[in-house]
């Protein structure tokens, strides 16, 4: 007994499916399971984000151009679905300074298992 | 998957054929687990380069394209732009590829099919792949195991490296922890192959 792989990439598939939108913040406590939203959002940062799937994986993509969050020093990232209403992740990094000369690119990469 | 042996101890069974005996009952749970994942995170910045900005809606008309007065196209956006990723990270400092996006590869060097084929990482003799840094700008690297697994062909076919300091590549065996002489906060690693080999996973746990 086990789970088919052609099961888990339509498990992936329905996830990317589901994810709207990323953010990034300036809280710099590191994830727990038990978080459910940034510590310091940025809301300007906000936007749709890309997901591409192959087989098991996903890649998410958030952008936040030249025009938004600036000033801030981003130092936590987050991805949500459920029409926005769900952290799917959230990740701590070192901080990048925004200002109007940059745009940021935060990629972060996923497998969905059968074990 | 879990198995439970239950009522293991000091238990007999017995049924109307035979005497009774020790056979001990087996029971398996027939759980399967689903887990997402997480693995690498990529901070990438890029300052905006040459840029060409219309400013009103009604003014800034665009004519019919003309030839530039040197005879030049003039291309717009792409020139000037810089592109650095300041922060790469992977939970619990593991690094796991498996071929499925190209992320990681650096195609300056990189000779084999990466990703060409979803999920395969694939050599003929004397093909190289190499990575793009895999973890950066974190805490500084000293040591860290490669581990290759291969779905056809022998990973004792493929000359390993790794590098920490993002162009040191220092011999590396499969398996096995690696001290590096040059330690750094840009991991990177390198496989040059003997003979076909097919590779499905690389792992490199760092520290």
């Amino acid at each position: 007994m086990t789970v088919s792989n052609v099961g888990l990439n339509r498990i992936v598939t329905l996830i990317a499916a589901d994810i709207n939108d990323g953010r990034a913040g300036t809280g710099t406590t590191l994830p727990t399971v038990g978080d459910t939203n940034l510590e310091t959002p940025v809301v300007a940062t906000e936007a749709n984000v890309d997901v591409v799937t192959s087989n098991n994986s996903f890649s998410v993509t958030h952008t936040i151009s030249s025009a938004v969050g600036n000033g801030s020093t981003l130092t936590e990232w987050q991805i949500r679905m459920n029409t926005e209403a769900t952290q799917l992740h959230r990740v701590v990094t070192a901080g990048v300074v925004k200002t109007a000369a940059i745009e940021v690119t935060k990629i972060t990469l996923f497998d969905v298992l059968g074990e | 998957m879990v198995f439970v042996e239950s009522m293991q101890f000091g238990q007999n069974t017995s049924d109307n054929l035979n005497p009774s005996d020790n056979t001990i009952p087996i029971l398996k749970k027939t759980d399967e687990k689903l887990r997402v994942r997480e693995k690498s995170t990529i901070i990438i910045q890029s300052t905006l380069g040459h840029a060409w900005i219309v400013g009103s809606s009604t003014n800034g008309l665009v004519g019919t394209n003309v030839a530039t007065q040197d005879g030049s196209q003039q291309v717009v956006g792409g020139a000037g732009r810089v592109t650095t990723k300041p922060t790469i990270q992977n939970p619990n400092k593991d690094y796991i590829e498996t071929f499925q996006f190209t992320t990681f590869e650096d195609t300056g060097v990189t000779t084999a099919d990466w990703a060409d084929t979803p999920g395969s990482l694939v050599l003929t003799a004397a093909e190289v792949a190499q990575s793009t840094a895999v973890a950066y700008g974190g805490d500084t690297i000293n040591s860290a195991t490669i581990t290759i697994t291969a779905s056809a062909g022998s990973t004792t076919d493929l000359t390993i490296t790794l590098c920490a300091n993002g162009s040191s590549f220092e011999s590396a065996t499969n398996g096995t922890l690696h001290n590096f002489t040059t330690v750094g906060t840009d991991l990177r690693w390198k496989v040059v192959s003997a003979g076909n080999v097919t590779v499905s996973e690389v792992r490199i746990v760092y520290g």
